[in-house]
């Protein structure tokens, strides 16, 4: 079972105009590729090359249809997709590229990962 | 890695807190790639076999959710980091955290940070508007219509030109589609057509004065053809706002080039029923004309919710031309005391003030107070009542002279069709609420005379004719002396045949005298401006009937 632990903080909470408390994930370190990959390797008894070599070519496969306006589905890990911020216009002249003001990749996470996470359990320290 | 490429959709919505619609634009989503065409697609890239790509994002994937839902970030080196983060409710004070953290969860949630690598990638992809190139606005350019809503709610697909949709004289309709605009209405015009109440057709262009808007949605406003309003629809609100030259107000747009599209203008249009108030501000107005028909139109000026100004007027019609009260799109900033409605108001503006309009029915009577423009009556002739709100009167209602009756024959909100006969002069009413609100006096009214002998006998005439003398009854000619008043008035051209067969009609004002050969006997009828005032009867003495004068 996951357990995560939920630190609550006071700070000033500006639209409430009061100091209050806030609770936040702890964040523990972050796990970088390669110690992904190993700790893939060992559970699965996969060799980290060919692991390696997946990780880098589906990487490059969700990169290609996501930045192409694709929705990808990663299995029963979620979704990627693009998403874009910009300004609203008068009329169809005035719409163009420089309306766009950000675009971003938004994870959507699968039923499976939402199970997960409903079945979290949190632990709370101050 | 090529450069991506996202296409992104503009519709026009209706921003509420704007109060008006704008293009707005989102990501054009393609389709989704499912999982599989991801593995396939990476294992022609990496030369690996599928079946190792998906044991190896299986294992991954196991080891990224392990990771995340244990409170580590995971990266994926030039992809991103997934991260998990909660959301809940501030408490009070430590103890309230722990104690209520249960409940005050909100969500939980896994966000995804795109690499900087990534990030990189999404600046240089190329986007595309949806309308940047193939479907730049071209005024010639076919515009869709997909629906055209009547306003009582019946839908109707397409609208297509040259196709009738019958409406109700007072109505609104709504077309939706795309880029509606002035120049696809002016150059495939879309004809509506009006059933009016006495069953007659009117066709009609879209008015062009609502069409400058190239929105997904366009509401026109249809009123009563002129000479039908009632009193229930007659003011109506014209209100232009933002207008760089506001003397164009709701005249014609056709000074404009239709390659210049008139930006941030837009017409609202209303009508006000009886007792109904629109209100505008002063920095929503730049120009406002008033339109009323048999109204008292109370127009009033408010600053913070005070009325400082009211002015009443009840007339037929009026029309009234507000001075603007913007200049282009910067609201005119007035004080107190400064005059921004011309005459006859004269009112005075803060930068608070608002107009209210209120529309009331003329000294609270009813409707139908002069609401009767013509009547036209003869005896034995059909009677016709035109006004507005006749279907509130009843028989009882109508005064004749005595001795006379009248049968409603039809009756409808703007016209009654009646029979009046045995008419006399006299006095003629129509009466509402015991009120007269129509008063005739029937001076004019048809009297049959009777020539008899070829010698007039008046029988009935009261006023008209009294006296003729006719002459030489084989031949059947004869002259008949008309006496009455202003008869000089009368020419050859007010003598028509009503039935039988003369010659030779001719009529002497000098005289009074209508000369002529009666070849059958018949009748004459004498008109004046159209209107009957007799009808002269030529009948045989020896035989009593209407054979023909040659036969004695």
């Amino acid at each position: 079972m996951s357990k995560i632990k939920v630190k609550g903080k006071m700070q000033r909470v500006a639209v409430m105009n009061s100091n209050r408390v806030v609770g936040r994930a702890v964040r523990y370190s972050t796990v970088k590729g390669d110690q992904l990959v190993s700790y893939a390797s060992q559970s699965s008894h996969i060799p980290e090359s060919t692991l390696r070599a997946c990780t880098l070519a589906m990487r490059e496969a969700i990169s290609y249809f996501v930045l192409n306006g694709h929705h990808v589905n990663l299995g029963k890990f979620g979704y990627l997709g693009v998403h874009s911020k910009q300004l609203s216009a008068v009329d169809y002249e005035q719409v163009n590229a420089s309306l766009v003001k950000s675009m971003t990749i938004g994870y959507t996470p699968s039923v499976e990962i939402k199970q997960a996470l409903a079945s979290v359990k949190f632990e709370t320290e101050v | 890695m090529k450069k991506g490429k996202v296409i992104i959709d503009y519709d026009a919505r209706r921003i509420a807190f704007k109060d008006e619609t704008r293009l707005v634009g989102k990501a054009d989503r393609y389709t989704t790639i499912e999982y599989e065409d991801v593995v396939i697609k990476a294992a022609k890239a990496a030369a690996v076999p599928e079946s190792s790509i998906e044991m190896s994002m299986e294992a991954l994937f196991d080891a990224m959710t392990y990771f995340v839902l244990n409170g580590h970030s995971v990266q994926i080196p030039n992809l991103g980091t997934f991260s998990l983060v909660i959301s809940c409710k501030t408490s009070q004070n430590e103890s309230d955290f722990k104690q209520d953290f249960a409940e005050n969860l909100r969500r939980v949630s896994i966000r995804f940070r795109p690499d900087v690598g990534l990030k990189e990638m999404i600046a240089s992809t190329r986007v595309e508007t949806q309308y940047d190139e193939s479907l730049a606005y071209n005024p010639d350019a076919v515009v869709a219509i997909t629906s055209c809503v009547l306003s009582d709610g019946s839908r109707h697909y397409p609208l297509v030109e040259g196709r009738s949709y019958p409406v109700s004289p007072v109505t609104n309709i709504t077309f939706n589609g795309t880029r509606l605009s002035k120049a696809y209405l002016g150059a495939q015009p879309v004809t509506l057509t009006y059933l009016k109440d006495d069953g007659t057709e009117v066709t009609a262009l879209l008015p062009t004065t609502a069409v400058n808007m190239r929105y997904s949605q366009l509401i026109v406003s249809f009123y009563k053809v002129k000479e039908l309003i009632p009193s229930a629809f007659a003011i109506k609100a014209i209100v232009v706002k933002d207008v760089n030259d506001v003397t164009i107000l709701s005249k014609t747009f056709g000074n404009i080039p239709q390659t210049a599209y008139i930006s941030a203008i837009s017409v609202d249009e209303k009508p006000v029923a009886p007792g109904d108030t629109v209100k505008y501000t002063a920095g929503m107005v730049a120009k406002m004309k008033l339109i009323g028909f048999k109204f008292n139109l109370v127009a009033s000026v408010e600053i913070g919710g005070q009325e400082i100004e009211t002015k009443e007027i009840g007339v037929d019609r009026i029309q009234l031309d507000y001075a603007p009260l913007t200049t282009g799109n910067t609201p005119v900033q007035l004080t107190d005391g400064e005059s921004a409605i011309g005459d006859p108001y004269n009112m005075s503006f803060g930068d608070v003030a608002s107009v209210v309009v209120t529309a009331v029915t003329a000294n609270g009577d009813p409707l139908v107070n002069g609401g009767v423009t013509s009547i036209t009556a003869g005896n034995s002739y059909p009677l016709q009542v035109t006004g507005t709100g006749l279907d509130m009167l009843e028989a009882e209602d109508f005064v004749v002279p005595e001795g006379a009756q009248l049968t409603i024959v039809s009756q409808s909100a703007t016209m009654i069709q009646a029979t009046m006969t045995n008419a006399q002069a006299g006095t003629f009413k129509i009466q509402y609420n015991d009120a007269d609100i129509f008063t005739a006096s029937l001076v004019a009214v048809t009297a049959d005379i009777t020539v008899t002998g070829y010698k007039l006998s008046a029988e009935g005439a009261t006023q008209a004719l009294a006296t003729a003398i006719a002459s030489d009854q084989n031949s059947g000619s004869f002259s008949v002396i008309l006496v009455g008043e202003n008869l000089d008035d009368l020419t050859t051209a007010s003598f028509s045949i009503v039935d039988g067969s003369f010659s030779g009609l001719a009529y002497n004002p000098a005289t009074a005298t209508i000369a002529g050969t009666c070849i059958s006997t018949g009748h004459l009828r004498i008109a004046d401006n159209s209107t009957t005032i007799a009808t002269l009867s030529v009948t045989r003495e020896s035989s009593g009937g209407d054979a023909p004068l040659d036969e004695g």
